[in-house]
């Protein structure tokens, strides 16, 4: 497993612990990873089944096109959890992301989806 | 400040103005190519078409939306070419070559898929059933599916969870390429 599938799995993380669905460029935002990374990393995970993406839903009043927005599966939290804590036990609580956090959270769409 | 850089100045900031509906235009096309060229999956290739156009959309600035395109193009160019020195190293056709490079893609990615096989190992607890037993439901089961199809109907039509079911689905694609 590489570095930016770590870094890609904590945004994951800290976005389910925050029950909010997150996108493609938040992500490349929050990782500061390039955007083509990000998204085959997005691919691999897809694939395997630990995230699952859907569009969002219509926003009346924007003209803003629609983003798929992700969120991990059923299967992918656990997975992605004890990854994370295998290969970077030294990771900061959510808590102490929440600086960082605040100003992502401003381009993020609050979660529409129900938590399954 | 000479007279030259102010001319110099107003005359790129017309250039970068007037250029501007261009440049979203061509980093669109640009990434609806990359889209194209980097899945062969049609169904991905679709939605991530347009998720990248509408990334570049919100991209503020035309160079920074033109600079993001280009980015992803030369990585599909970059993943085109490995493709192809994959299928000419080996010297079969298409379709071979590009399982070829695939299969190179998940040598790669071993750690990943022991992951994955770790869920895999959990079916059987958490379904109640064993792997072969979704194995020949997956094989009775509508033909010509997606893996990502195959998997949302796992799901809803025998009350799996998605997680599972994906991992289902990915590791009966897995297998089924290992036999041929």
């Amino acid at each position: 497993v590489t570095s930016p599938v770590l870094d890609v799995l904590q945004v994951f993380l800290d976005a389910h612990a925050e029950r909010y669905e997150t996108h493609g460029w938040a992500i490349v935002k929050a990782t500061k990873r390039s955007g083509p990374t990000v998204y085959g990393v997005l691919d691999r995970l897809e694939d395997a089944g630990w995230i699952s993406g859907q569009w969002e839903d219509y926003v009346d009043g924007t003209s803003r096109p629609r983003r798929r927005l992700y969120r991990l599966t059923a299967g992918g939290f656990p997975a992605a959890r004890q990854l994370l804590a295998e290969r970077r036990p030294t990771t900061p609580a959510v808590a102490d992301l929440a600086p960082r956090w605040q100003v992502i959270l401003h381009s993020l769409i609050p979660r529409t989806g129900a938590a399954s | 400040v000479t007279v030259r850089d102010i001319v110099l100045s107003m005359g790129l900031g017309l250039i970068v103005n007037e250029t501007g509906p261009w440049c979203e235009w061509l980093a669109v096309r640009l990434v609806s190519w990359s889209a194209r060229r980097r899945y062969t999956d049609k169904g991905r290739a679709a939605v991530r078409g347009e998720e990248l156009a509408a990334l570049i959309k919100e991209r503020p600035g035309q160079l920074t939306k033109l600079m993001t395109a280009l980015g992803f193009a030369t990585a599909a160019s970059a993943h085109l070419l490995a493709t192809r020195r994959a299928r000419a190293t080996v010297g079969v056709s298409a379709s071979q070559g590009h399982a070829n490079a695939n299969s190179a893609h998940i040598a790669d990615d071993t750690r990943f898929m022991l992951m994955h096989s770790q869920l895999v190992d959990r079916i059987p607890t958490a379904t109640g059933r064993a792997l072969n037993y979704w194995f020949d439901i997956v094989e009775n089961g509508p033909a010509f599916m997606r893996l990502e199809e195959r998997a949302h109907w796992l799901a809803d039509s025998y009350g799996v969870s998605h997680g599972y079911a994906s991992a289902i689905a990915h590791e009966h694609n897995i297998r089924r390429r290992s036999d041929q």
